[in-house]
């Protein structure tokens, strides 16, 4: 069996809607090998972004597991999670989510500001993130002086800084023309490859789908293909 | 942990809604300090009075005069304690121009000198040479000013100084024999003193004084003598009010109301006012920057993190513009004479014990203001933040 970075085991969400309760993660259950790079596919309102969020600690389930490097995230404290997202999760948004009162270095700097770094090595360690996205020369620009496929870079520059094993990406493309997407989907699988980051990315792009080595189906908050 | 960088990014993007409410908190302070400077300087008038001093005014009305004939009287009175009497009466009148103000006093310069001078037994209020107090004595047109006044009008001895009565109608001239300082904030440098009895005799000898000096021996009993001054009055047509000197200037204060009450209603209203616009401000700022506080929290930012980000803002913004405020009364008023009206005040200075409570209101601002979009930013739902727009 290979080393499995995350384990989910029967993992269920529910969220209250008009006084109905909808089941948005049916006991799901599925492993993500260390080092993989999976996409997750499925029709809109699937559970794709619910799934996203409970891998990276930013919701909590109802039931079920997930067990990362051999604890269970799902019962930690807020703070214990916190701790364990800004040390062990990158996120890549759709929409980038950068501030946009910070320049693109001081974006990237941010979760540094965790780690109780000299300010020094921030500032060199968040060049240093941009130079690996491409963006050594924007370091002083602000989000909206800059592209969207460039956004998006700023924000997998922000994601890579401290180091994470593990990355999730809500549909990194599903905002950018092909062009930047074939950017921002060579750097996915850069990271993936060259520095063996482990990747899970959601996307309605057989294209970007394809850059996966598995790809996982969803609907109705099961697995319906690919979950093995 | 506070991501200081964000909070003066934010400063740095929103300078005019920053500027704007630390302005108004700076202008809130600034009001305060003033109004606090007021009324220390108010009390400062009276603080320095001699404790052996009785004023006896007309009871009608402290603007009515009295009969000369009464120093007299009190003094073959032989009260019990009593040292000196003496008087002064309000001159008015104008000096180049009606706007220039001035308080003149026509004074008897023997008796001044023995409770005010040099000869005074519990220490001197205005300070000039013996030979001036001499001069003085001597000269029948002479009269001295305060150091202030002097250096205002730059007015040295031997200077005429010419007065256009209204009281006393004429035009009155008078020669500058000395220029006496003060070391007493009670007694200010801005005054002028002449010869009582020059008055009188271009009056025509209406022999009519403004109020009686009464200085007492240390330990005598000053409600027994205050008693003792109105009761040879209590039957004449000029019955007297008899007070202490502290009591006596706290009567011109008076006149300005109870300004206490009122400075203080004022101050409270406005350091409300700008509470309210600051926390207006920052509960906007949390409104619109739940996507922020959502991207922070998944950076790993903790919860208490995402308060304290909102709480140091506030602080930054409070305490930016309280200092502001401090910073600017302090240096308009630094410990110099300030006239208002009739009353001037000899240093009007930002007490100590005010810009530390100011202080304290920048921190109550802060606190106002930031505890509660604190409290609001460590409650977002991550999730729902990330989902909105
Ligand atoms: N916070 C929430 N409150 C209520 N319903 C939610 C919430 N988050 C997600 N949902 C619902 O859960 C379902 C799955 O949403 P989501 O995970 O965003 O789907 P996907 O990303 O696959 O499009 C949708 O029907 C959505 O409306
Ligand atoms: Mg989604």
């Amino acid at each position: 069996m290979a080393d499995v970075l995350i384990a989910v085991r029967e993992l269920s969400r529910s969220y209250e809607r008009g006084g109905q309760i909808v089941r948005v993660l049916d006991s799901l259950s599925m492993d993500v090998p260390r080092g993989a790079f999976i996409a997750l596919m499925g029709p809109s309102g699937s559970g794709k972004t619910t799934l996203l969020n409970l891998l990276g600690g930013l919701d909590r389930a109802d039931s079920g597991a997930i067990v990362a490097g051999g604890i269970d995230i799902v019962p930690l404290s807020d703070d214990d999670l916190a701790r364990w997202r800004a040390s062990a999760v990158g996120f890549v948004f759709q929409l980038y989510n950068l501030l946009p009162v910070l320049k693109a270095i001081e974006n990237v700097e941010l979760p540094l500001q965790l780690f109780g770094l000299p300010r020094r090595e921030r500032r060199k360690r968040a060049a240093l993130a941009l130079d690996l996205v491409g963006l050594a020369h924007r370091t002083d620009h602000y989000p909206r002086e800059l592209s969207g496929g460039q956004e998006q870079r700023v924000a997998i520059a922000r994601a890579l800084v401290t180091d994470p094993s593990f990355v999730l990406a809500d549909e990194p493309t599903g905002d950018l023309d092909p062009h930047s997407s074939k950017e921002i989907l060579d750097l996915l699988q850069h990271l993936n490859t060259d520095f063996g980051k482990t990747i899970v990315m959601v996307t309605h792009s057989r294209d970007a789908a394809a850059r996966a080595q598995r790809i996982v189906h969803l609907e109705d908050g099961r697995i319906a293909a690919g979950g093995a | 942990m506070v991501p200081w960088r964000l909070v003066f990014a934010h400063a740095r993007a929103q300078p005019l809604r920053w500027a704007l409410t630390a302005g108004s908190i700076a202008l809130a302070v600034f009001l305060y300090c003033t109004l606090q400077t007021v009324l220390a300087a108010l009390d400062s008038l009276a603080s320095g009075v001699s404790g052996n001093r009785l004023i006896a005014s007309s009871a009608v009305s402290l603007f009515q005069s009295l009969p000369l004939s009464g120093v007299e009287r009190i003094r073959a009175a032989r009260i019990d304690g009593v040292r000196e009497v003496g008087h002064w009466t309000w001159f008015g009148g104008v000096y180049r121009d009606p706007k220039e103000f001035f308080p003149r006093f026509g004074v008897d310069v023997e008796t001044m000198r023995r409770q005010y001078g040099d000869l005074a037994p519990s220490g001197e209020a205005y300070l000039l040479s013996a030979d001036d107090w001499d001069r003085f004595a001597r000269s029948k047109g002479g009269c001295v000013v305060g150091r202030g006044l002097a250096d205002r009008y730059a007015l040295a001895v031997g200077d005429p100084l010419v007065l256009e009565g209204d009281i006393y109608p004429g035009t009155w001239q008078f020669e500058i024999v000395g220029v006496y300082a003060s070391d007493n904030p009670t007694y200010d440098e801005e005054t002028m003193f002449f010869h009582w009895s020059y008055l009188n005799e271009g009056m025509g000898r209406i022999d009519l004084v403004g109020t009686y000096t009464i200085d007492f021996a240390p330990g005598a009993d000053a409600a027994a003598i205050s008693a003792a001054v109105d009761d040879l009055f209590r039957n004449s047509s000029n019955r007297t009010l008899t007070q202490s000197e502290a009591a006596f200037q706290a009567q011109f204060i008076s006149m300005w109301g109870n300004v206490g009450l009122l400075f203080g209603f004022i101050g409270a209203s406005v350091i409300f006012a700008t509470a309210v616009i600051a926390l207006n401000t920052m509960l906007l700022g949390v409104r619109e920057r739940v996507k922020e506080i959502g991207v922070l929290a998944t950076l790993g930012f903790r919860r208490r993190s995402l308060s304290a980000l909102f709480l140091a803002e506030s602080f930054v913004i409070c305490l930016g513009g309280a200092g502001l405020g401090m910073l600017l009364a302090s240096a308009l008023w630094h410990g110099q004479p300030l006239r208002m009206a009739t009353v001037i005040f000899p240093a009007f200075g930002v007490p100590d014990s005010t810009l530390f409570v100011a202080l304290g209101i920048g921190v109550g601002l802060a606190l106002l203001a930031g505890v509660a979009p604190a409290v609001m930013a460590s409650r977002v739902s991550i999730v729902r933040a990330l989902r909105e727009g």
